[in-house]
């Protein structure tokens, strides 16, 4: 079954998301590491998205979408 | 008989139509027509064709040719299409006044002299607003407006005429951005005057539409043409693609007074090239923005956690070794003031139990003493009783001894011997009786003053 791809917008959304949690909740180290990690993935196919061409794109979905596997 | 039928000659007949004609209308008449054709030749005359149509449909009712000479055409047209602010073309109902024409040889014609223009902007202002009202009927006018706008729109469908200005100030427009986007622009080439616009543009539109999953704009162009070409924009039909097409519309087509009804239905309307690539650029600077925005939050959080974390390390470590030092000085202070209260209560105890310590101290010496004179009060009597004591228990022990003497004495053998009693023994041993000795023994008999010696000759049994 093809998996649809994250769209640039519901990349922003979890970046938001992680912002909001990072302010409000209390986050153990281990936590933050991980979410600071994704959202520097969502971070770096946003920017290839809003500057770059759909190579790189395609590219960073494969990252993003073994992340969210793993 | 049937005799000769009544016969002209065609030449007549024409001419005698023509003054018929023409006395009809000796000084001209206002027609409204409708431009069904329409051609200039090289000496600048005006051919039309004009036709009326019956109400709402499609089938022609009357005919009829009309010339309009040069020297009044140079005049009427722009004269015209700067009143209307549209392009003197077929398709256009029109309110001219005429003289009436019949020529033998080319038939009737009209030879337009004037035209007034407002006619023909009521009659497209109405045809206008009836358009929009059949879209707003159909539920479709707010269609593409109401699209949400992409995040990103990059790739762009622009829908001109190559040859127009507009596509190339369009182009330049976006490269002309700060922030170094790139965009990817599809050009889909129309015709955009005369009859062909209508179908070039639809077919435009339909290319389009096979990929629109490609594209995040389709951007509708024209610069630098008259305000009297803007009528295909009008168009139902394109209007109509326009509300239908599942991406958001952009137009900039150079309007000047009012806008088209393409300009209408579209998403974003905007009045030139360059604004609507201004636009584009703006809507991607808005997204950039944001996300720059989004990026810094991320990176000042965590590095705000991590210096979080670092301080409270060195804050912990800091505690540990102030928590030593503290202790002890507290501890300390704890020490003083117990010290210190210490003393304090010595200072106030100390006269309270030398007080009391006194107070014993008499009192203990008040017993003593009291003790003391009982004790000789005591002895004083004591001393007193004694002599007496004595004196009576001498007496009573001396009478005592002198009962015990004369006891002794009575018992004392000496004095038993003077009674003239005798003790006898037998080889130093007393003799108690007879028994104890035979015949022969030699026995001693102490008599009180002396001892006799005898030799047993005769035992005697009586005994009293």
């Amino acid at each position: 079954m093809e998996k649809k791809k994250i769209t640039y917008k519901e990349a922003i959304g979890e970046i938001e998301e992680i912002i909001s949690k990072m302010e409000n909740e209390e986050m153990d180290v281990d936590d933050l590491t991980l979410k600071v990690k994704r959202a520097a993935l969502l971070l770096k196919f946003c920017r290839e998205k809003l500057y770059d061409t759909e190579s790189e794109v395609d590219k960073i979905i494969k990252e993003i979408e073994k992340d969210q596997k793993g | 008989m049937a005799g000769e039928i009544s016969k002209i000659s065609l030449f007549e007949l024409n001419r005698i139509l023509k003054e018929g004609i023409q006395g009809l209308f000796p000084s001209g008449i206002w027609v409204v027509a409708e431009i069904s054709d329409m051609s200039i030749n090289q000496s600048g005359h005006c051919y039309l064709e004009l036709i009326e149509k019956a109400d709402g449909a499609e089938s022609i009712t009357a005919k009829a040719r009309a010339t309009i000479w040069s020297f009044t055409f140079r005049i009427l047209k722009p004269y015209f299409e700067s009143v209307t602010g549209q392009r003197f073309s077929a398709g256009i109902k029109i309110l001219i006044f005429v003289s009436v024409e019949f020529h033998e040889i080319y038939g009737l014609s009209l030879n337009v002299k004037d035209i007034d223009p407002n006619y023909t902007i009521g009659d497209l202002a109405r045809r206008k607003q009836e358009i929009i009202n059949r879209l707003t009927a159909e539920g479709v006018f707010e269609l593409n407006k109401e699209l949400e706008l992409p995040e990103i729109g990059r790739r762009i469908a622009v829908i001109s005429s190559e040859t127009a200005a507009g596509y190339g100030d369009f182009i330049k427009q976006l490269k002309n951005n700060s922030r170094r986007f790139k965009f990817k622009v599809t050009l889909f080439n129309t015709v955009m005057q005369g009859e062909a616009t209508e179908r070039s543009f639809i077919n435009a539109m339909e290319q389009i539409y096979y990929n629109y999953s490609n594209f995040d704009l389709v951007v509708i162009i024209r610069g630098g043409g008259s305000q009297a070409e803007l009528n295909c924009f009008n168009n139902y039909n394109i209007a109509f693609h326009i509300t239908q097409f599942p991406i958001p519309v952009f137009t900039g087509i150079g309007h000047d007074r009012d806008q088209t009804i393409a300009d209408l239905v579209a998403h974003t309307s905007l009045k030139t090239p360059t604004a609507v690539a201004e636009y584009i650029l703006s809507l991607m600077d808005e997204t950039a923005d944001y996300f720059e925005q989004l990026e810094n939050q991320v990176i000042s959080m965590s590095s705000n956690v991590v210096s979080e974390c670092k301080n409270y390390l060195i804050d912990l470590s800091n505690s540990i070794r102030n928590l030593n030092k503290w202790q002890i000085s507290s501890l300390q202070n704890k020490y003083a003031l117990l010290e210190s209260s210490y003393h304090q209560k010595i200072r106030n105890i100390l006269p309270q139990r030398k007080s009391i310590l006194n107070q014993l101290q008499h009192q203990f010496e008040a017993r003593l003493k009291y003790n003391l004179l009982m004790h000789k009060l005591r002895v004083n009597r004591l001393n007193q009783l004694l002599p007496v004591t004595i004196k009576t228990l001498l007496k009573k022990e001396r009478i005592k001894m002198l009962a015990a003497d004369s006891l002794i004495s009575a018992f004392n053998p000496v004095n038993i011997l003077k009674r003239g009693y005798s003790i006898t023994y037998l080889n130093g041993k007393t003799l108690h009786s007879p028994m104890q000795v035979k015949d022969g023994d030699t026995i001693e008999t102490r008599l009180a003053e002396g001892c006799i010696t005898s030799i047993i000759e005769n035992l005697s049994e009586k005994v009293n």
